[in-house]
């Protein structure tokens, strides 16, 4: 007899929804959250006023300390340090000359309280292009067959956004949309008209409530409030979060029990069963190893981590790591390169202003290579973008004092606009997660190697994709445009999209590929991987929705063979 | 009910009428709520600093930057969450622009200088062809960051200065400017 029927390795985006789809079908699940419980709506820091920040909301010389890499980003703050690992704790390598930006936490949810919230579908030329051009191997999925659970991940999830007939970014079920401001508006018209159509600016389709159904408000969550700090953490439950959507679902069932502060370390193989039979796990409360056993197990441990407890889960029948007969595991890792920010100033409209903050902006759907073609490389790149009054923060690093510069921030400043690109990096297996030879991390996993750099194609679409976000802005009626990075040097850090993906990738063939199209290993029945790292290609859209539709796919699938006793 | 689980029982309900009741309820009788801390700036250092925090931000319809407590609260960001070089660099920053600033009889010739004169004395400090000392250049540039960040995030600059709304409730893309009025405090 198992402890468990299911254990869900992680609490993410991906486990979460996992957890939930096993334990709604009757199965008892246990979640392994190497974090700490973060309790939904207390734990938050969503109701801090800007008087009562620490340091006025910006981060401390102790915080850069303590959190190098983590403390680099946008999303981190004094409210929001509790969800950043502490790179001392949980470091990583990289070979000599190269670098990776891994940005994560460990905590219940995991990156889900602190995503960008974009919600995008694969389209069907996403899952053509390996076969196309040849790079990867051949998605063994089809549009057609995980659209039903797009449908399903996202009546569930609550995604706000506009159906506009697109087929690089297929409609989906969608909550209504954030409005434009007037110059998005104008923009949007500009554009659209130079381009005829062959670019789109739509408003972007992002996981927050704007018309809570039934089945959401029943979980506590209520309607999106445009306070826009969701990376604090919602206490209206308004955006998508496995603390505020699927885990509840999931423990409301009472099937369903979470093990915070454990670590999986390896996952054991009985090469008589041929299945997998148990999680090693640290207690990093109790310092004591303990053995979860199981019928079948999810690894959502995000993409390197999966790809680590893998390789270092080897026994004889797999010497190379489990389920890594096709020594694809920890390869082809890929992100998306987040980069050419460009801004600019939009004349006039400084009679206008808007109320409220808005926890989007617009998306313009990928055109290269689709409406758009060039001979220079394959694929494309979407970009996200917005437009807003420039605020006192910013007025202030001019020159000035007293009455008068008192008088002039008490005014927004012009309008501006912004566009950031988002590149597809194509599949590659040298683009590796190796294990440490000798480092250990806090837990005692060993620490990965992360070997990954850009190739040809992808610095081409880079250079294509920054020169096109200031076009974008140009055409728009923007002045004074500017670019976030200088001149000639690519200013994207690999792991900058976080986004890492792609270290078990799904495949027709064993021998090339680590998981079938159900995300259930060619090699180990009864595992499954539905974090990023089953995908066989990155495409431009954000992963998030795509990870929830093949989660909850993958769980159904899990589900029917567990019920005939195939695992 | 505290203020903590008066929010947390908002946020529950997800009612935005009740929204009103919560602003008021956050009216604090203390102008300054930040942890009190022991102070890392002298009197003497504090009252410098209050001098030329008023200058950059001064009382008009509205509080400046001493009403706004903004040296106070500059004074606990420095002791509670920066490090001993920080604050060794405001120490010696402060008391090299004091005595830049200040006349034959030290620093309370600027201290007794009418308002306008006191921000023509500090007006060379923004600019590389005032003929000040880079080094007071670069320290005068981070007080007055922290200035500014410390005026317009505390509750007076925040909510009487600008206006400060924690909850809007929906996002109004294209708003004539005049309904509002002035910038709102926390960005769009």
């Amino acid at each position: 007899m198992s402890d468990f029927d299911v254990v869900v390795v992680g609490s993410g985006m991906s486990g979460g929804w996992v957890a939930k789809e096993m334990s709604e079908r009757g199965y008892k699940v246990a979640v392994i959250e190497r974090g700490q419980e973060i309790l939904h709506g207390i734990d938050y820091k969503d109701f801090v006023d800007t008087w009562d920040l620490e340091n006025f909301g910006e981060k401390t010389p102790q915080d850069v300390e303590d959190y190098p890499i983590q403390s680099e980003l946008y999303a981190f703050g004094p409210t929001t340090r509790q969800y950043w690992v502490k790179d001392g704790e949980y470091p990583y390598e990289t070979p000599e000359g190269q670098d990776f930006k891994w940005r994560r936490g460990h905590h219940k949810g995991g990156r889900s309280i602190m995503w960008g919230r974009q919600s995008y579908r694969f389209s069907e030329t996403d899952f053509e292009a390996n076969k196309k051009d040849g790079h990867g191997v051949d998605w063994p999925v089809r549009y057609d067959e995980i659209k039903p659970w797009y449908d399903h991940v996202e009546r569930f999830a609550g995604i706000s956004g506009t159906n506009e007939g697109l087929d690089i970014l297929p409609d989906g079920i969608f909550q209504p949309p954030f409005e434009f401001n007037c110059v998005e508006v104008e923009l949007k018209k500009r554009i659209e008209e130079k381009y005829e159509g062959r670019r789109r600016i739509i408003p972007a389709r992002v996981a927050n409530l704007t018309a809570p159904t039934q089945e959401q408000t029943d979980l506590g969550r209520g309607r999106c409030q445009a306070r826009n700090h969701c990376d604090r953490g919602c206490s209206f439950g308004a955006y998508f979060s496995s603390n505020s959507a699927t885990l509840p679902a999931a423990e409301r069932t009472g099937n369903c029990t979470m093990l915070y502060n454990r670590a999986v370390l390896s996952l054991e193989y009985d090469s008589g069963l041929g299945r997998a039979v148990a999680a090693n796990v640290f207690n990093s409360e109790t310092g004591v190893n303990e053995r979860i056993t199981f019928r079948a197990v999810f690894l959502n441990a995000s993409t390197i981590t999966s790809a680590i407890i893998l390789l270092n889960s080897s026994s004889s029948a797999f010497p190379n790591g489990l389920a890594n007969s096709s020594g694809q595991v920890g390869r082809n890792l890929m992100d998306h390169m987040l980069s050419g920010a460009a801004f600019g100033i939009f004349p006039g409209f400084t009679d206008m202003y808007f109320s409220g903050r808005r926890p989007s902006g617009f998306y313009i759907p990928r055109f290269r290579n689709h409406t758009e073609q060039t001979q220079e490389f394959v694929r494309g790149y979407g970009f996200q973008g917005g437009a807003t009054r420039v605020g006192w923060n910013h007025l202030a690093q001019m020159a000035g004092m007293g009455e008068k510069f008192k008088n002039r921030l008490r005014h927004p400043g012009p309008w501006v606009a912004h566009c950031t690109g988002f590149g597809e990096i194509l599949p590659n297996p040298n683009n590796q997660v190796r294990l440490h030879a000798s480092k250990r991390d806090k837990d005692g996993l060993p620490v990965p190697v992360i070997d990954a750099k850009l190739g040809e194609n992808d610095i081409k679409l880079y250079w294509q994709m920054r020169k096109d976000a200031v076009e974008i802005l140009e055409t728009g009626g923007c002045r004074g445009i500017g670019i976030q990075s200088s001149e000639d040097t690519v200013d994207y850090v690999f792991g900058d999209g976080i986004h890492e993906m792609g270290t078990a990738r799904m495949g027709h063939d064993p021998a090339t590929s680590v998981l079938n199209k159900w995300n259930q290993s060619h090699d180990v029945s009864n595992l499954f991987i539905t974090d990023g790292s089953f995908m066989a290609s990155a495409g431009c859209q954000n992963p998030s929705l795509t990870y929830m539709a093949f989660s909850a796919r993958a769980a159904d699938h899990a589900s029917d063979l567990l019920k005939s006793g195939a695992i | 009910m505290n203020r903590r689980e008066m929010l947390l029982a908002l946020a529950a309900v997800s009612t935005a009428s009740l929204v009103a009741c919560e602003r008021t309820e956050t009216r604090s009788e203390d102008a300054n709520p930040t942890p009190v801390s022991d102070s890392f700036f002298t009197p003497e250092e504090i009252s410098q600093l209050s001098f030329i925090a008023q200058v950059i931000i001064p009382l008009t319809d509205t509080a400046g930057a001493i009403e706004a407590g903004v040296p106070r609260r500059i004074d606990a960001a420095l002791s509670l969450w920066h490090d001993a070089e920080t604050r060794q660099n405001w120490r010696l920053g402060l008391e090299r622009l004091a005595a830049s600033l200040g006349g034959e009889n030290g620093w309370s010739d600027f201290a007794a200088l009418d308002a306008a004169a006191k921000l023509d004395a500090l007006k060379p400090y923004e600019s590389s062809r005032g003929g000040k000392d880079p080094q007071d250049i670069a320290f005068f540039s981070e007080l007055k960051r922290f200035v500014v960040l410390a005026y317009y995030t505390s509750e007076a600059g925040a909510t009487e200065e600008l206006i400060y709304d924690p909850v809007p409730g929906d996002y109004r893309g294209c708003v004539p400017f005049e309904e509002i009025g002035r910038s709102w405090a926390t960005g769009g």
